[in-house]
């Protein structure tokens, strides 16, 4: 069990402890609006951020460990983003926002292009130079590519891979935060993971994003 | 006998565990045969493991991001 997950880290936030909600949101700030991004986009995200923190601080006392702690905040998140979104939605087309289209063009066509029509490989994929987890983080052009490919993803695909992989929460976490099935979560998540690859291994051949 | 591209079509069961035994030694056969998907399981895996980095704030921002939302959560009562 992680220090925030600890009975008396939980009795201090019950009592709504200045100090213990200061290192909770030091903990989670980010990782929230990695979520509340993935909901609503970056133009509303640290606003719903901001409501769902003072949601949070007014729940504390009524928390009931029903839940880990964790996954109770982004519940609490998801309905802030939720309700920010279909207010919002009424005006503006988020989706609109994202030229995914195009980018599930490039996925089908680095598919279509890579395989011959027996279904293998064309080619071998080139070696990658950096090629541990440590290098790729510290090539900026690369990380800024990753960063970018990542704004790209359609919403739910962005949702499902930023929960999963990036927050690293447990598959029935994700599908449980974003009212998904777990079939469809897998789905999203496999489409976005097939994009990263392709971003990153497009960065190795070319040296550019 | 699994092609290429459906070890590509895969990936993400495979090595989420998230695989039948059945569909699991026909992936594992196949890997054991092809350098070429074993080369791009390796990366696909190598480029998920690039982003479990968890961010944090300072402490000095949290600090006053966290008076901020007291302030406004006590205002509202």
């Amino acid at each position: 069990m992680n220090d925030m997950e600890s009975t008396s880290f939980l009795e201090k936030l019950k009592i709504q402890d200045h100090q213990a909600f200061n290192q909770l949101v030091q903990q989670y700030h980010s990782s929230l609006l990695t979520v509340a991004r993935a909901i609503v986009g970056d133009i509303w995200a640290e606003e719903v951020v901001q409501e769902a923190w003072v949601s949070i601080y007014k729940a504390l006392p009524k928390f009931q460990k029903r839940s880990s702690l964790k996954t109770w905040m982004y519940t609490i998140l998801k309905n802030e983003a939720k309700s920010r979104y279909k207010k919002e939605s009424k005006t503006v087309s988020l989706e609109a926002q994202l030229p995914a289209d195009q980018q599930d063009r490039s996925i089908e066509d680095w598919l279509g292009n890579a395989f011959n029509k027996d279904g293998h490989w064309l080619n071998s994929l080139s070696g990658w130079d950096l090629n541990s987890p440590e290098a790729l983080m510290q090539e900026e052009q690369l990380h800024k590519c990753i960063e970018h490919t990542l704004d790209l993803l359609k919403p739910d695909q962005r949702s499902v891979f930023l929960l999963r992989d990036q927050e690293q929460l447990a598959m029935d976490e994700v599908c449980n935060i974003l009212d998904i099935s777990h079939s469809n979560a897998r789905v999203l998540l496999h489409r976005a993971r097939l994009k990263l690859f392709q971003a990153i291994n497009h960065y190795q051949e070319i040296g550019e994003c | 006998m699994l092609k290429c591209k459906d070890v590509v079509t895969n990936a993400t069961d495979y090595i989420d565990k998230e695989m039948s035994w059945s569909q699991s030694m026909s992936m594992a056969l196949h890997l054991l045969l092809c350098g070429h998907c074993r080369r791009f399981i390796k990366y696909f895996k190598l480029s998920l493991l690039s982003l479990k980095k968890k961010r944090t704030i300072s402490s000095e921002n949290a600090t006053q991001l966290g008076s901020e939302i007291i302030a406004k959560a006590q205002a509202d009562t």
